[in-house]
């Protein structure tokens, strides 16, 4: 996979293509024989997904809980290796596109006994950001916690860790942000505060979320896995045609029956 | 290609550093007090077990060590031996924390090669140690003090046993990352490597079955040219023969650690939440 070639078109950010994971884990362990000797199992997380992206744009990554989401976000991420299957970012594979992929996780990612400034300071020297002081100040500025960046992490509540976690995502200026689930836990107002903040962003963003009127606001294109397929794509407006009912179809409605019928 | 000094990568190097030190000074006093107790619990044990051989047999000697020359060589010896047992468990003990803090995600997306964590690494160990070190080599260096060149020789010596030891550390924590049922495959080898390595014991108390194991051990090596300082029992050939040994193992296995690390991380992940 590393050593492939880069190609794709020119105004393709991600090209996923063709990518199978599966995950090994170990059986139930019901007797002495399976506790020592535990029977391994496998689970197709991702199943001959294919993808494309386009610079700048918000793709919703929407599915029930284990569909596929975060592996794909993780693989996209080079966290995880996929099985079988090629992933382009801008061009190259993802372990040479590290600098411009900006990685978030929920609210993990960050060192609860470091201050904000401390986790901030930590990712703008792993990336080589120039003038770093300028650049925290910058992004703490547009998230609006500037106010917090000198109290340690414990400190914070879920909304402020959630936007810590994006200023570190951003603070190197990737081009791509993989965002799984932003705004989870968060309240309605603050939701919709991030939701302000990620639209503004401008870059090519893959996010996932159980949130369907985030997913509506934010993207320009929906997919929405299930068991491991790409079962549906298109733009929430596209999405809602396919489905037959008389009158003003939402998207949890149409997740809900794409989700059944595959 | 990337000058291997260029300012970027010193850059990233001195952020793992930095952030290991943030995160190991988080409690000082306590941190402090730990490095400085390791060493002695040792040290203490030993110097007991050598007090009462020497009584019984009425100073006879135990290969090189002798009643004059017993108590600094476990100073040496407790040194070493802390400082393997911290390089050997680092990266474990710290991956499996950042595993669960779920931070280490942090380090593995970033664009930063394995090798110059490691030496990030290196440094904060080195640092962390360096409050036991300095304190247990000043007083080596009250019993038996030595010249400037033995001096260098020890801490050359420990260094480089240091990085080598690193490097395996780096194997056993991408286990730790990806699969923690069979982190005791490496229990098992640190209690090998421990015994062969001969920290507070000559190899001659060794069964001459096992003493090959000794020979070929690197971490023997190094000790032995820091014991050199004290029992002049190494020519300057064997002393050169052990640096070059020592050396091969300290600037390759870290390379074999950074390959292992990668392909176990990116083919298993992050395992054991």
């Amino acid at each position: 996979m590393r050593s492939k070639p880069a190609v794709t078109r020119g105004d393709i950010m991600i090209s996923v293509r063709n990518v199978t994971k599966i995950y090994h884990y170990y059986g139930p362990r019901r007797s002495i024989v399976s506790f020592l000797f535990p029977k391994q199992e496998s689970l197709v997380a991702l199943n001959q997904v294919n993808l494309e992206i386009k610079k700048g744009e918000i793709y919703g990554l929407l599915g029930p809980n284990g569909a596929g989401k975060t592996t794909l976000i993780k693989i996209l991420s080079s966290l995880l290796t996929p099985n079988s299957g090629e992933i382009y970012v801008n061009g190259n594979n993802v372990f040479e596109a590290k600098r411009e992929i900006g990685l978030m996780l929920g609210d993990s990612m960050i060192y609860y006994v470091m201050t904000g400034r401390g986790n901030l300071e930590y990712m703008a020297d792993l990336y080589n950001v120039p003038r770093p002081r300028e650049r925290i100040k910058e992004i703490a500025g547009f998230l609006e916690i500037g106010d917090w960046l000198d109290r340690h992490v414990s400190e914070y509540s879920l909304g402020m860790r959630v936007k810590l976690c994006l200023a570190r995502t951003l603070i190197h200026d990737p081009s791509v942000l993989l965002l799984d689930e932003p705004t989870l836990g968060l309240d309605p107002l603050f939701s919709l505060h991030m939701r302000e903040k990620i639209k503004k962003l401008g870059k090519t963003i893959i996010l996932t979320t159980h949130y369907m009127e985030e997913a509506e606001f934010l993207s320009e294109r929906v997919g929405i896995l299930h068991q491991g397929h790409l079962v549906a794509e298109g733009t929430p407006a596209e999405l809602k045609h396919r489905i037959e009912k008389a009158e003003n179809p939402s998207l949890t409605d149409v997740f809900i029956k794409l989700t059944k019928e595959s | 290609m990337t000058c291997f000094f260029s300012k970027g990568r010193i850059r990233s190097i001195w952020a793992i550093t930095k952030k290991d030190l943030r995160i190991a000074f988080r409690f000082p006093k306590n941190f402090v007090a730990t490095q400085l107790i390791t060493p002695l619990r040792q040290f203490v044990l030993f110097l007991l077990i050598y007090q009462s051989f020497f009584i019984v047999t009425q100073n006879q000697p135990l290969g090189y060590w002798s009643r004059s020359n017993y108590i600094p060589s476990l100073l040496l010896s407790s040194i070493f031996n802390t400082s393997f047992q911290y390089a050997y468990y680092r990266f474990r003990s710290h991956f499996i924390r950042e595993k669960y803090w779920k931070t280490i995600q942090l380090f593995l997306t970033a664009p930063l090669s394995k090798l110059d964590f490691l030496i990030g690494s290196i440094f904060a160990l080195a640092i962390e140690l360096s409050i036991s070190i300095i304190c247990y080599l000043a007083l080596f260096q009250l019993l038996h003090p030595v010249s400037f060149l033995s001096f260098l020789l020890i801490s050359g010596s420990l260094f480089l046993m240091l990085f080598g030891v690193l490097g395996v550390g780096l194997m056993q924590g991408a286990i730790s990352i990806s699969n923690e049922n069979y982190l005791f495959v490496f229990d098992y080898l640190y209690a090998g490597w421990f015994f062969f390595s001969c920290f507070y014991y000559a190899d001659s108390a060794l069964p001459a079955a096992f003493r090959f194991l000794v020979k070929v051990n690197p971490i023997y090596h190094a000790i032995e040219i820091a014991r050199g300082t004290i029992f002049h029992h190494l020519s300057s050939g064997q002393t050169l023969g052990s640096l070059a040994y020592l050396l091969f193992f300290s600037s390759t296995v870290p390379f074999l650690g950074a390959f292992f690390f990668r392909k176990v991380v990116s083919k298993l992940g992050v395992r054991g939440f």
